[in-house]
């Protein structure tokens, strides 16, 4: 595979990850709660841009980065990306039929949830593919990676 | 963590959702409905006037 191309494959597995556990987790509170379609999509929203970041920035500070710094670190490289996940993962959510008053037992919520982050996959992808082009997005995490590795080796 | 640990759990947790919702489905579900006895339930022929 084109190595920027995996790049990008990665960076958005990353992302995506983040995203789906907040997401998952905001829309099974919102429908267990019977929020609204409204409030259950923006607890969703919510939680996966928390969820998106935090498991961004543990890695950097893991690396050495301070919390504050780490947490600029991804603001910049993360938010189009799960942007553009979130858009995407709750319009196709939106657009099944049944899949956000169906609750949790109902299997058109699950079948929903994995469509919807597929979808979500494929448009952020060349998202990031563009943005790590460019040499932001992904990029930047992976230079601050990149410098705890050779703090490491010295 | 690495995200493919974390990837994969989330893959296995919508399966989980999503077996454990079929299954509640497949428990709530009565079951094909048997076909009508015969001559029972059917209302018999109408009189003509």
């Amino acid at each position: 595979m084109n190595p920027r191309n995996a790049m990008a494959a990665n960076a958005t597995l990353h992302c995506l990850t983040g995203c789906a556990i907040g997401e998952i987790l905001g829309l099974m509170i919102g429908t267990a709660a019977g929020l609204s379609d409204p409030a259950t999509i923006a607890l969703a929203v919510a939680l996966a841009f928390l969820f998106g970041y935090l498991l961004s920035t543990l890695p950097l500070v893991q690396a050495g980065l301070g919390f504050v710094s780490a947490l600029s670190v991804v603001f910049a490289a993360d938010t189009l990306s799960i942007a553009t996940m979130e858009v995407t993962d709750n319009l196709v959510m939106a657009l099944i039929p049944g899949a956000m008053d169906g609750g949790l037992v109902d299997p058109i919520f699950w079948i929903g949830m994995i469509i919807a982050l597929c979808a979500a996959f494929v448009v952020a992808f060349p998202v990031n593919r563009y943005l790590i082009g460019k040499g932001k997005g992904h990029a930047l995490t992976m230079q601050h990676h990149d410098h705890a590795d050779h703090h490491d080796q010295h | 963590m690495s995200t493919t640990t974390l990837a994969a759990g989330v893959i296995g947790f919508l399966l989980g959702g999503l077996t454990v919702s079929i299954a509640a489905e497949l428990e709530d579900d009565p079951g094909p409905t048997p076909p009508p006895s015969h001559g029972v339930g059917v209302p018999g022929p109408q009189p003509r006037r």
